[in-house]
């Protein structure tokens, strides 16, 4: 058996599908310091990569912090998926509004999907809805500003998030 | 939890209520600051790359539960900010994986020539200064731990079992 996506990288992709096709469907931009609209880009991963282009939302898992049973004799648990998303920007105070954006966008939770490979067009998986993941935020705020950061990190807003699911 | 609230003659029940709410909060404030301490070092410990220096100054041993008095009230916080930042500088590097200078990869030789030194034998990873010194020059970024998420992700439920329950 080869193992492709398990849950954990589900939600994580999940997450992202749902940011990136709701910057679509609002055509959401953000102005550079020369006014020219930006269109925001959505990464995966925990390590920050030169390579991304501001302003940005990288999302990333970072632990699963609950796994409660959800009845006595059966397997099932009610899970959660801890989630940081890092946000970060062009110009100072687009990473709060970015953020309060991200906030009300994903506050009513999102569509989990369960990914499948698909040889004829790799870069799009196939899909299908697993369920309904609750969304509880556990932590939203500016990250200090450094001496000498560079531009990833002079404007930058991270939110950390717990994604429920049953199963 | 049933707690049951005894008066004296003559005093008003109200009162006393409002005397014994307000010490059950100080001892859940003070339990959730012990747990959350235990927590912080519990996100370090699983999120260590190398294994623990026996001598300088930890980022656990920094992270201390302080009392905080505002008027009658007494509560508790967990890390002093001041105080890390004066003696584990590092903490926001570790957590959010940048320094406060703005680095990601950890400074070396080519830095700064007297950073020199040597990996002490079988201790899997530990760089230490003194002979033989051999220049040094890190070149992976370190990569955001994010123990102060990690922690808060647990405490969430573990204040809202003891205040569901009464026990964390």
């Amino acid at each position: 058996m080869i193992l492709t996506w398990e849950i954990s990288t589900n939600i994580e992709n999940s997450l992202i599908d749902f940011l990136r096709s709701s910057i679509t469907s609002q055509s959401l931009q953000v102005l550079d310091q020369n006014g020219i609209a930006k269109t925001v880009n959505v990464y995966a991963g925990r390590e920050l990569n030169n390579d991304w282009n501001l302003p940005l939302i990288q999302v990333y898992l970072d632990s699963k912090p609950d796994a409660t049973r959800l009845e006595i004799g059966s397997n099932k648990r009610l899970r959660s998926f801890q989630i940081i998303i890092d946000i970060r920007t062009l110009l100072p105070g687009q990473e709060t509004n970015l953020a309060d954006w991200v906030e009300e966008t994903i506050n009513n939770g999102i569509t989990i999907y369960d990914y499948t490979p698909n040889s004829s067009n790799p870069d799009v998986p196939t899909k299908v809805v697993l369920g309904h993941g609750r969304v509880d935020f556990i932590t939203s705020l500016p990250v200090l500003s450094y001496d000498d950061a560079d531009k990833y990190d002079q404007n930058r807003y991270r939110i950390s998030a717990k994604i429920w699911i049953n199963g | 939890m049933i707690i049951a609230v005894f008066s004296q003659p003559g005093q008003s029940i109200p009162t006393v209520i409002g005397q014994q709410l307000g010490i059950l909060a100080e001892e859940h404030t003070k339990l959730l600051a012990e747990e959350h301490k235990k927590e912080l070092d519990k996100a370090i410990d699983d999120t260590r790359e190398r294994v623990l220096k026996p001598t300088g100054n930890h980022l656990k041993e920094q992270i201390q539960i302080e009392p905080i008095r505002v008027a009658d009230s007494k509560g508790y916080g967990v890390g002093n900010i001041e105080v890390l930042n004066q003696k584990a500088p590092w903490w926001a590097w570790i957590n959010y994986g940048r320094a406060f200078s703005g680095r990601t990869i950890p400074p070396g030789t080519k830095d700064n020539p007297r950073i020199t030194g040597h990996f002490v034998p079988d201790t899997k990873g530990i760089f230490t200064k003194g002979q033989p010194k051999f220049p040094i020059d890190p070149k992976i970024a370190i990569k955001p731990h994010n123990y102060i998420e990690k922690a808060l992700g647990v405490m969430v439920n573990k204040v809202r079992n003891l205040i569901k329950t009464g026990v964390i």
